[in-house]
């Protein structure tokens, strides 16, 4: 997925469409990997400036939210890191129960799904990602290779190598 | 479908369902121009100019070793350095991202390769330890809420073998006090224990997690004058600063604290010190004021100080430290931004105080480059005399679309320089940065990390 050599293609307008139609997708998607909203909402912000920024040699248009969504992903691993730990989403996660508690929370987010998540956060970054790429998104190995840049074949031991990981910490038997 | 896969898909719906969409923060609008930025002949041009934030943002940084020796003399007929170098310096440190733990690491590099030489361990923290971890890095425990660690956050150095480290204790609830520790390499490049700075224990900087993010203490410069008497931090005057606007000085002999603070506020305009630096006698330190007006957030949670989408304006300004602390206003004007010097990124007072050594940018970038508005077309790196504001020798020159975010050290000499700045990457968009010399304006690369951060130099 390389640059478009004729910028033509792509129009600053289409850039903003293309985030108008995805904000919410995109941010739940940050949500996922950075843990709490207010990071995940910079995120994409901070995403769609740089791309506005740059839309002529964004790549072809039916690639652009592929793009987009590597860029998100780009963008939460830095954060992570430039803030310090990624392993903060664990604590992450468990701050933002803590912060939006409320009975509805309380309800949507029980406890078996507050481990679940717990445990995906204290996977190794690439791992978190693939799987969240392909059970929350529903990604195909192919797609998820094309976002992270990876082969198709690491994609699917990544995610292997991930479930086991889970499975593990849930006490389940992979 | 595993019980796993089963279980793990429906934790990651109902996490992302609580994401609702009326509810998100409107995307800012690229369109706002910033008047310093662009020249009158960008006013035909497009109009919409994204924030300058989110140029900082997409920061991917670069760090450039600008290598000044001779060259400057020869070329720009400059004056000799206060103190003879032989070379740059041996070695830098960094902090970077560990891609195995995901956890923050003092990182010693030696500057001909870039190559690790060594890896400095976190200090143990100073609050009581539970059981378990605050932050296990990749193991599967249960983070222990009345465990803490200790998070570098900012670096400075002398030389190449005294090193300085800013660390942030971080616990379950946000970040607590600041801890200044100093190491010192061996010739071999090994690092002695780390030892608490005298004096180097701060309160007041803390910050609390906000919506379950952690927000890092605002750091807005970090630097020790050439006798490591005295170590200097642009830190937040109260707990309701959003941006660093008070500068401290530690007295490390006797681990007294002088304050400068207020003075330099404008209406309606967030003031930030950005970038700190101490001439050769230890008495003098500059630093670089900014104004953002009107002041907008700015991805404050992305760690960016950049203006957003405001205008910006900025002075660098000498303040003379031997006395016990005051106001800001009492430092003295060096330079200010204007026509000539649209946008003073960073600048560094030389060793004797008669020259700045400052990133310029300049702008707009010419139609049809493909590369958007926002982004200054240029960027240098010059020398400026004090006594009469202009341009005395030029380091480095080059187009470098979105460095709104750089800064810029100096080694203890003031001769080879170190520069950071955006890098663009179009297909990774991610923090990237390399060493390299610029030599007579020539980048010449180093292989390094490619998740730079922070750089003692």
């Amino acid at each position: 997925m390389g640059p478009v050599s004729n910028g033509a293609d792509v129009s600053a307008s289409m850039i903003s469409a293309l985030f108008r139609q995805h904000h919410g997708d995109l941010v739940r998607l940050a949500v996922l990997l950075v843990g709490d909203q207010p990071t995940a909402e910079d995120v994409v912000q901070d995403v769609y400036a740089s791309v506005h920024a740059r839309w002529t040699k964004l790549p072809a248009r039916d690639s652009g939210l592929s793009y987009v969504r590597a860029a998100v992903l780009n963008r939460c691993r830095s954060v992570l890191r430039r803030r310090g730990v990624a392993s903060r989403v664990s604590l992450s996660f468990r701050a933002a129960e803590e912060t939006l508690a409320s009975a509805e929370h309380e309800a949507m987010l029980c406890e078996d799904r507050r481990r679940v998540l717990q445990a995906l956060a204290l996977l190794p970054c690439r791992r978190r990602e693939v799987l969240v790429l392909r059970y929350y998104l529903d990604l195909s190995e192919a797609e998820i290779a094309e976002i992270l840049g990876i082969s198709p074949g690491t994609v699917k031991s990544t995610a292997a190598r991930g479930l086991a990981a889970l499975a593990r910490a849930l006490g389940e038997q992979s | 479908m595993t019980r796993t896969e089963e279980r793990l898909r429906d934790a990651l719906l109902t996490a992302a369902s609580r994401v609702q969409d009326d509810a998100l923060r409107p995307l800012a609008a690229p369109g706002r121009r910033i008047p310093e930025y662009a020249p009158r002949a960008a006013s035909r041009r497009r109009t919409w100019l994204p924030p300058l934030a989110a140029a900082a943002s997409v920061a991917l940084i670069a760090i450039a070793v600008v290598a000044v020796a001779g060259y400057l003399q020869h070329r720009n007929n400059a004056p000799a350095p206060t103190s003879p170098a032989a070379g740059p310096p041996r070695y830098y440190a960094t902090l970077e991202g560990n891609n195995r733990t995901n956890l923050e690491e003092v990182i010693v590099r030696a500057t001909a390769t870039g190559a690790v030489v060594t890896r400095v361990p976190d200090p143990v923290s100073p609050l009581p330890r539970g059981t378990g971890t605050a932050a296990p890095p990749s193991s599967t425990a249960t983070p222990n809420p009345n465990a803490s660690l200790m998070q570098p956050l900012d670096i400075a150095t002398t030389d190449d073998r005294t090193f300085y480290v800013v660390y942030g204790i971080q616990t379950v609830t946000g970040y607590g006090d600041l801890v200044i520790e100093s190491f010192r390499l061996s010739n071999a490049g090994q690092p002695s224990p780390l030892i608490q700075v005298n004096g180097g224990q701060l309160s007041g900087q803390g910050t609390t997690r906000a919506g379950g993010s952690w927000v890092n203490p605002r750091i807005g410069g970090f630097a020790v004058s050439p006798d490591n008497g005295k170590i200097a931090l642009a830190l937040k005057a109260s707990s309701s600063s959003t941006t660093s606007d008070e500068i401290l000085v530690i007295d490390t002999r006797t681990g007294s604290h002088a304050v400068w603070r207020g003075g330099l506020d404008r209406p309606n305009a967030a003031f930030a010190i950005l970038g700190l630096s101490w001439t050769s006698d230890g008495r003098s330190l500059a630093f670089l004021a900014q104004w953002c007006s009107p002041p907008q957030r700015a991805f404050s949670n992305t760690g960016s100080d950049v203006c957003g989408g405001a205008t910006r304006s900025a002075q660098v300004r000498e303040l003379d430290t031997t006395s016990a602390g005051g106001s800001l206003s009492s430092a003295r004007l060096l330079l200010a931004q204007s026509a000539r010097y649209p946008y003073i990124a960073r600048a560094l007072i030389s060793p004797d105080g008669t020259s700045l050594t400052a990133i310029l940018l300049s702008g707009p970038v010419p139609p049809g480059t493909g590369l958007g508005p926002n982004a200054p077309e240029r960027l240098s790196v010059v020398r400026i005399s004090v006594g009469t504001g202009t341009v005395t020798a030029t380091f480095f020159q080059g187009v470098d679309p979105v460095s709104v975010w750089s800064t810029l050290t100096a080694d203890s000499s003031g001769r080879y320089l170190m520069l950071t700045h955006t890098d663009v990457s179009l297909r990774s968009d991610d923090t990237r940065y390399a060493v390299g010399w610029i030599d007579a304006g020539h980048f010449r690369q180093l292989p390094l990390n490619p998740d730079g951060q922070p750089v003692a130099w």
